[in-house]
């Protein structure tokens, strides 16, 4: 116990410094701004409205698209399907801004197909659906693949056509695993921002926006506050909804994986065929968007022009400081990972950064510090803060996965404590922390948010230098922005690639 | 020689030791019998060090273990999923031991692989143990285990993973390496036929506590009490002792036995029949079944004398233990 204390004690206090102190210094300043004008306003309560109607209409439309798709996955065997499953958690690491630049290369005023959807809610959703669709297919698949093929058979035995097994036998066994999904998308489209701030104009974004808006050029911190205060109360609402789902989710056992087949007969096949086409729709077209896109206008542009002193800047900044984040977020996931095994509310709260949004921390950050605001180790604290849940929840529990008998083999062959963790344990446990830290450094990467809010002209990174760059008029603008995001994407894919490289044989397990 | 005295053990409201005592002699092999959740791991794992007792004392040759760490106490243990480290071949996984105990890795490679050779892997040591066979990484875990000479060796169900043909197989060759190595060994299982095939001494544990403990023989001519006869296999269970087979005389001239129940086996017929001491289990080879003047039917019957005399009594308290 005392160990424990003493290895989570570090993460603990950043987390506290970083994360929970600004919270609260945010949810002091709201206390007393919040009043029955603010929303009475008509405009406000818009943009409370349609957040909540945007992420309860993403959560219905990922439900109703991604089903067939998962469906179709776990009881289809295909060609090339391993592929596509782990091409599913490209989305979780690509930039906000790289899936935005893909929505508005496709239907945004120069729209691949000739259809300018801007300022329709077209956009944002869309955008949602780009990164929360592929986490509904996973965690339904997974679900599904849970189900003991038996169980079917039985159903099947018992007079019921493969409609009805769906119907009385997978749903409802699928219905936590969907429910759990659907908190967590719900929470990540009411609490977005890159993509409302870039995709949602001015009648489609959310409160997020609204906040960051409210700081960034109206210095209204009063509203802002108050807002944010909203937005914590809604989100620490649908957490404990998420984690009570979570709890009831039966804890997952060793089952007899069902098997694939190849589809049989036409409806089958139509199923199979209609399920790759949606997913190529709303997970790969908006990337392959953008590399079309950027591949044009690199043969536009100038050398020069993409060459110029912002893109070196850039470039050399998001690497610094990617790297830099990482290590930090490494070095505090390990330390938390390690503490948090077998403990409830130590991994709880390697979720707590996952969970709240990054524009109040960042405005929390900026309220609670403000001299340190010309500090770059503020940005890359945030940074870190952001990235190290995927460090020691992948670590945690890759040691919690485990079996107790591996270490107690080491301690009755003459191993030491510590000897049985650095050659048994440790060893076992590398694939998962690499992964972890190929987590952090994408969220490093393509954080969005917090940069806008803490960045300095002379910490510019890509990200930054995309959005600025697209506010900017004139079609050198656009191409330079489209290339760029071309690059963050590359950089990206560098990172899904180290997250997916099975490290070994034994490593080919499903990424969690 | 390894002496458990007073071991007492509880998880929250289930005790898995009650004030239990063992000894395991020099060079002998002891078989802890019980069925599962009678705490026959929970004993391994507190001799192991892998837990701690709440109360009593464990010693190896006089020496006290219960004040050393898991890795000073030179007592190896065979798990039943085997616990190979995945990450090592089977070469590496033979060696770890010799490493821990601080021989240079180059001499630990070469004499892991005389223990693997001596197992039946000469030349498998760059194999991935997953790789291998089930049978095969018994064998590397117990040249794991023999290879750092432990004082003890501790057997958790390490048979129960493998099929029928190939378990009987590795007992053969497990009982044969520890005898010939002269290691002493305790066997954790809820097989009677395992334990009664390879161990010296048998001890029944039900409930925490031993409830007798003798060699295979002494166990079945004096089992200590109803249950433990039952639990040992004996089918006729009397209020002072057991009817064994022999017991049962079926013969034309005996007083008649009603037959309740018949039930066919690969190797005869298993009769439940009313005899006039009580209902009682009687088995029949297929040559003794095939020998009676009619077949057996429900319903028929059938003659059967009891030979009292050669009925076991229960062992005196005092011969229990």
């Amino acid at each position: 116990m005392n160990k424990r204390v003493l290895l989570a004690a570090l993460p603990l206090a950043f987390l506290i410094v970083f994360s929970l102190a600004p919270l609260a210094r945010l949810l002091a300043e709201g206390r007393g701004a919040v009043s029955a004008g603010l929303l009475s306003d008509a405009y406000l309560q818009w943009r409370i409205g349609w957040s909540f109607l945007q992420a309860a209409l993403t959560c219905l439309l990922c439900l109703l698209i991604g089903l067939p798709i998962a469906w179709s996955f776990a009881r289809f065997d295909f060609f090339g399907k391993p592929w596509l499953w782990r091409l599913l958690m490209l989305p979780f690491v690509m930039p906000t801004l790289v899936a935005a630049m893909g929505v508005l290369a496709l239907f945004g005023p120069q729209g691949v197909f000739g259809l300018n959807l801007q300022d329709t809610p077209v956009l944002l959703l869309y955008g949602n659906l780009f990164f929360n669709l592929p986490l509904m297919i996973r965690a339904v698949g997974e679900g599904l693949e849970r189900l003991p093929p038996s169980r079917l058979l039985a159903a099947r035995t018992l007079g019921a056509s493969p409609w009805r097994v769906f119907w009385r036998v997978e749903w409802p066994a699928l219905r936590p695993w969907a429910g759990s999904a659907c908190c967590l998308i719900f929470l990540y489209c009411f609490s977005g921002f890159g993509l409302a701030l870039l995709l949602g104009g001015q009648r489609y974004a959310t409160v997020e926006v609204e906040i960051y808006q409210l700081v960034a050029y109206e210095l209204n911190l009063a509203d802002a506050g108050a807002l944010a205060l909203l937005m914590l109360a809604a989100t620490g609402a649908l957490m404990l909804l998420y984690a009570w789902l979570e709890r009831r989710m039966a804890a997952p056992m060793k089952v007899e994986r069902a098997v694939a087949q190849a589809p049989a007969g036409w409806r089958q096949r139509a199923l199979l065929l209609a399920s790759l086409a949606l997913l190529l729709v709303f997970a790969g077209l908006p990337l392959l968007a953008v590399a079309a896109r950027a591949l044009a206008a690199l043969g536009r542009l100038d050398w020069a022009v993409v060459w110029q002193e912002d893109t070196r800047l850039a470039l050399w900044n998001t690497c610094r400081f990617t790297l830099a984040a990482t290590a930090l977020a490494t070095a505090l996931g390990i330390l938390q990972g390690v503490a948090a095994k077998g403990s409830l509310g130590l991994r709880a709260a390697a979720f707590l950064p996952l969970l709240v949004s990054p524009v109040c921390v960042a405005f929390g950050l900026l309220l609670l510090y403000p001299a340190l605001t010309a500090s770059l180790g503020l940005l890359l604290a945030a940074y870190a803060l952001l990235a190290w849940p995927f460090v020691a929840r992948n670590l945690t529990q890759a040691l919690e996965s485990l079996p107790v008998s591996l270490p107690a083999a080491a301690r009755t062959l003459g191993a030491s404590p510590w000897r049985a963790f650095w050659r048994v344990s440790w060893p076992l446990a590398l694939p998962a922390l690499r992964r972890g830290a190929a987590f952090a450094a994408a969220t490093a990467l393509g954080e969005f948010a917090v940069t806008l809010f803490l960045s300095r002209p002379e910490w510019l990174t890509l990200t930054t230098l995309v959005y600025q760059r697209l506010g900017r008029p004139g079609q050198e603008n656009a191409d330079l922005a489209v290339v760029l995001s071309g690059v963050l994407m590359m950089l990206s894919l560098l990172a899904f690639c180290v997250i997916e490289w099975p490290g070994s044989r034994q490593d080919r397990r499903k990424p969690c | 020689m390894l002496t458990v005295q007073g071991i007492s053990k509880r998880f929250g409201q289930r005790v898995v030791a009650d004030a239990l005592s063992l000894e395991v002699a020099a060079g002998e092999m002891v078989a802890l019998l019980g069925p599962s959740g009678s705490g026959k791991s929970s004993l391994l794992n507190m001799i192991a060090g892998l837990s701690s007792p709440d109360a009593g004392t464990v010693t190896l040759n006089g020496e006290d273990l219960l004040a050393q760490p898991p890795e000073a106490r030179h007592v190896a243990m065979i798990f039943q999923d085997f616990a190979l480290f995945p990450h090592l071949d089977a070469r590496d996984n033979a060696a770890f031991g010799l490493v821990e105990r601080g021989m240079a890795r180059k001499q630990a490679r070469g004499l892991a692989e005389e223990a693997l050779a001596e197992v039946g892997l000469s030349g498998q040591g760059h194999r991935r143990v997953w790789t291998l066979s089930g049978g095969e990484q018994q064998r590397v875990a117990l040249a794991r285990a023999l290879v750092t000479s432990p004082r003890l060796m501790l057997l958790d169900e390490p048979f129960s993973s493998l099929d029928a043909h190939l378990r009987e197989q590795m007992q053969a060759e497990f009982r044969q390496r520890l005898r010939s190595a002269n290691i002493p060994a305790l066997l954790v299982t809820h097989d009677r036929d395992e334990a009664f095939a390879m161990a010296d001494k048998v001890a029944v544990l039900h409930q925490g506590r031993i409830v007798q403990c003798a060699a295979p023989a002494a166990l079945q001519a004096a089992p200590a009490s109803a249950w433990l006869a039952r639990f040992i296999g004996f089918d006729n269970v009397l209020d002072d002792g057991v009817l064994p087979q022999e017991a049962l005389r079926v013969e034309s001239g005996q007083p008649p036995a009603r037959i309740l129940s018949l039930s066919r086996q690969a190797d005869g017929v298993r009769l439940e029949v009313e005899a006039v001491v009580g209902r009682l289990v009687l088995r029949l080879s297929a040559r003794e079944a095939a020998a009676l003047p009619v077949p057996p039917e429900v319903g028929g019957e059938i003659g059967l004398g009891v030979d009292l005399a050669r009925m076991r009594g229960f062992a005196a308290p005092d011969k229990i233990l």
